[in-house]
């Protein structure tokens, strides 16, 4: 287990560093001006001379990349040029409030998606699976921005049960302390995810069903709740572990487009802003804690699908 | 309960089905409505800031090392002359500092008499205080030329001392004499700053004697550094002392949003009944309409695109007014070295270029719902719309759409047009110097991913140019990518890659839209390298001549040589509560995002 880890943990180190060669060496070829992206087509030649010299950007990648790493050794990922802020104060900013849309976001698509999934199972082919399989596929097809749009235009505007705006608090705990407010946030995040989480539950339930320590439950005349609850729950949600392990980056996005239509300033908007405006540091920040959100989910998953799973072990 | 639902499914299938709430240009009002309504006093008009250009910055003068927006710009400082919002006039007299300048006759000394304007610490506004911002401008561009977005190297600031020679009373003396509306427009640009308050290199410190450069520049230091801590913006004294209608009581850094209240000192214009004003940032323009349509913001800008949504905002209880921004002109740049297909030789004969300007129909864009859906106006010059430098030809095309003239203009230059084919110059005698015999006419025309009608006017331009069997090869770019690519200013090695290019609009100083660095020989901002003896020296006329009327003379040559081919200017949409009211000039300078919210009130 301890190599495991160990190996893990160089492994994580190699890609990350990875990561950022590649992307620190694509972000600085696709412009050969940050100046210009920033101070705008009219400025003059002078001016953006002296922006690239003041950012060192008229030095060669290698000492810019170098220089790069040295300030990550030092904790500092450097300072937004137009948000005018460093870009570690701008995540932590902004990171608690996103991370927690995402996750009651997440937690609520799984509270569905769960023991639909397992239902659908179980009633195979029947009118209620093939309803909610139906309805499963008309809700992936939509998007989230349509699918945000039109409950604002339903429970915000016409039945103005909800706000069309979400918190506007600074507090990461929002959706607990102002719920109406989050209620169409979280509900268009958590419509996204339902659709796919179900129907890999209601495989992975078919699979199981199938089993043999299932009929061996049977025929011991164990209850069908008993069953359910007991025995094809735990083992029919591995699959179900892996996948919300890959999905931990998207904390890191930020649900991009519930944050812009609900007006929720997160780390997605941060990310766009910063994609818009070629804004190195920031961008280079959230790719690597992309990578290692991406590194740190998988391996949780692996861990949490052993400590589920008694018959895996963790080896190198 | 069940009726209410049955409502909303019925809203939600006609959102569905029609995309919105409805609403054609007609519903948009053309001017801004009359003040209505008995005043009261009190409340707070809640104003949406554009997506994206949520401040960061109070210092009025951010560094290019921090690219900052700056708050509420002319509300907490207003600038020695403030510009209009109205484009019919450089400046509004009105709430400026100062009386306008009266030269010498060598117009090399401007003198400038202050209006007595008081500060928020009862302090009068003095002519030291100009001397003191102007000192930290410079100060600025001597650490950078990058400090200062409107810098040209040479000019204003540069060659100019300005000297106190009484409390009220200020000297400019030019090593370079201006045209008076171009040296103005130019300080309509120059925020006036406290001197006795801020000049100081650190918290507590001695006050310093600012017209030393090395002073102004520690000072200049000092005071950026300052606006560095955006969790002070709102308590740091130093932001306090304000000359404009108000003072900042509370800025969000994680958002951007902020509040102002009234400076009881203020003594310009405006009725001051307001209480507060937010300033409330946004993630998105869909964000913005959603608020809009849920009644909770009061007053915001739109964009054209979203002209279905009017009669749902009328509904609400909101005014649309629409019109184009003041001194912007949407064009495809023309990039006169691009030599593929001989293309260089082409676009250098001016009857190519009224050819193609005669395929551009801009009634038809304006009115077609997938480029501009009626909110449009036509365009042909680099003035804009209700410049008070308008062209000689006035608003009626120099060159109007009709590809049968267009096609006309080619046969009769000795070009073999053949619809739909490959049009050909068949005798380069006729077609022009450098063209030859049997070239075809072909070439690249980049067009920016956003925003859509961009696109959409592009794709009618090339099918308009394929009926006379002209090629136009359709490139989308990311707007970045072109802002980094597309200039042979600064990228001569891309000139080849682009004949044309659409960016979206172009903003000149409404009050001045004079084409200095646009359109001159060696201007910095002259992307496409159109040169023009004759229209230089009209620039050099506008830019630094004795007659205040040469833009127009200026405007005039450019609208009829097409340095650029002319496109329609989409409106801007300006909407608010009609429970607000306000002067109609207060609304219309939201075109060019000037605010003026001491002239607002609440009406019964």
């Amino acid at each position: 287990m301890a190599r495991y880890l160990l190996h893990r943990l160089v492994v994580s180190v190699l890609v990350l560093l990875g990561i950022s060669a590649v992307v620190f060496l694509l972000l600085h070829t696709v412009s050969a001006s940050p100046g210009r992206i920033v101070l705008g087509q009219r400025a003059s030649p002078q001016a953006v001379a002296a922006f690239n010299h003041d950012h060192g950007f008229d030095r060669s990648l290698i000492t810019q990349y170098l220089s790069y790493l040295g300030q990550l050794l030092h904790g500092d990922l450097g300072r937004s040029y137009t948000l005018n802020e460093n870009v570690g104060t701008l995540l932590a900013q902004n990171s608690g409030r996103s991370a927690m849309l995402s996750a009651a976001g997440m937690l609520l698509a799984l509270a569905v998606a769960v023991p639909l999934g397992i239902l659908q199972a179980v009633r195979r082919n029947s009118i209620a699976d093939r309803a909610a399989t139906a309805a499963s596929y008309v809700l992936y097809a939509t998007t989230s921005f349509l699918l945000g749009l039109l409950l604002i235009a339903v429970f915000s505007q016409t039945l103005q049960i909800f706000p069309a705006e979400a918190s506007q608090s600074h507090s990461p705990w929002v959706v607990f302390t102002d719920p109406r407010a989050m209620a169409l946030p979280v509900i268009t995040l958590a419509c996204g995810s339902v659709t796919v989480f179900a129907q890999y539950q209601r495989s992975s339930a078919l699979d199981q069903l199938g089993q043999d320590y299932i009929r061996v439950a049977r025929a011991k005349g164990l209850p069908e709740r008993l069953i359910l609850l007991r025995h094809l729950l735990r083992n029919s949600s591995l699959p179900l572990i892996t996948l919300v392990g890959t999905l931990v980056p998207t904390v890191l996005a930020g649900n991009l487009i519930v944050e812009s239509l609900f007006n929720y300033p997160g780390l997605g908007l941060l990310f766009l802003n910063s994609l818009q405006r070629e804004d190195y540091p920031l961008l280079l920040a959230y790719t690597l804690i992309g990578g290692f959100l991406t590194v740190a989910g998988s391996f949780l998953a692996d861990i949490l699908v052993a400590a589920a799973d008694r018959r895996i072990e963790l080896r190198k | 309960m069940r009726g209410r639902i049955s409502t909303a499914l019925v809203v939600l299938l006609a959102t569905a089905a029609c995309g919105g709430g409805g609403g054609t240009a007609d519903d948009i009002a053309k001017t801004p409505p009359k003040q209505t309504g008995v005043p009261k006093n009190g409340g707070t008009a809640v104003v949406a800031l554009t997506p994206g250009l949520s401040p960061n910055y109070i210092y009025p003068y951010p560094p290019a090392s921090a690219s900052g927006t700056v708050i509420a710009r002319g509300q907490l400082w207003r600038s020695l002359y403030r510009p209009s919002g109205a484009g019919d006039q450089i400046v509004d007299t009105g709430p400026s500092l100062a009386e306008l300048p009266v030269y010498s006759q060598d117009r090399k000394t401007a003198t400038i008499r202050m209006k007595g304007y008081k500060w928020s610490s009862g302090r009068p506004v003095t002519a030291d205080d100009v001397v003191f911002s102007l000192d930290l401008l410079k100060a600025a561009l001597a650490g950078s030329p990058a400090n200062w977005s409107f810098y040209t190297p040479g000019q204003f600031p540069d060659g100019i001392s300005a000297k106190a020679t009484a409390t009220d009373t200020l000297s400019l003396t030019l090593d370079t004499a201006y045209n008076p509306s171009y040296l103005l427009s130019m300080l309509s640009l120059l925020y006036i700053m406290p001197s006795a308050e801020w000049n100081i290199a650190r918290t507590g410190g001695p006050h310093l004697d600012f017209t030393q450069p090395r002073n102004a520049k520690a000072i200049y230091d000092h005071l950026t550094k300052e606006s560095s801590d955006q969790k002070s913006f709102a308590t740091n004294p130093l932001w306090q002392v304000v000359n404009g209608p108000f003072r900042l009581k509370a800025f969000d850094p994680t958002t951007g949003s902020f509040s102002l209240v009234a400076n009881k000192a203020y003594s310009g214009p405006g009725e001051k009944r307001l209480d507060q004003v937010d300033f409330k940032a946004f993630t998105s323009a869909a964000a913005v309409l959603n608020q809009f349509k849920a009644g909770n913001l009061t007053v915001g800008t739109l964009d054209s695109g979203f002209i279905s949504q009017v009669g749902a905002l009328k509904t609400k209880g909101y005014n649309v007014y629409g019109a184009p921004a003041p001194a912007r002109f949407d064009s495809l740049t023309i990039n006169f070295k691009n030599t593929v297909n001989g293309f260089d030789k082409v676009i250098a004969q001016p009857y190519v270029r009224q050819a193609l300007q005669r395929l551009i129909d801009q009634k038809g864009y304006i009115a077609g719902r997938g480029i501009y859906g009626g909110a449009g106006s036509e365009n042909y010059s680099t003035a804009g719309a209700d410049s008070p430098y308008p062209p000689a030809f006035g608003s009626t095309a120099p060159y109007a759409y009709d590809p049968e003239a267009a096609r006309k203009l080619l046969a009769d230059h000795g070009w073999k047009v053949v619809p739909d084919g490959a049009t050909t110059c068949e005798k380069p005698a006729l077609c022009g110097s450098g063209i030859q015999q049997g070239q075809a006419f072909r070439f690249t025309l980049a067009s920016a991913d956003t925003p859509k009608y961009v696109g959409a006017r592009d794709v009618a331009f090339a099918s308009a140019a394929k009926k006379l069997g002209i090629q136009v090869d359709l490139v989308t770019k990311s707007l970045n990518y072109m802002y980094a690519n597309y200039g042979n200013s600064f990228a001569p090695a891309k000139a080849n890659e682009w004949a044309m290019q659409d960016y979206g609009p172009l903003y000149l100083a409404a009050g001045y839209p004079s084409s200095n660095t646009v359109f001159n020989t060696d201007g910095s901002f002259n992307l496409g390298s159109y040169a023009d003896p004759a229209a230089d020296k009209l620039i050099n006329a506008s830019t630094f001549g004795a007659d205040s009327k040469a833009l127009s003379a200026e405007v005039t040559a450019l609208g009829k040589d097409l340095p650029a081919l002319f496109l329609p200017t989409p409106n801007t949409l300006v909407v608010w509560k009609n429970t607000l009211s306000g002067p109609g000039s207060s609304f219309q300078a939201l075109l060019s995002s000037l605010y003026a919210p001491e002239q607002w009130y609440f009406h019964s």
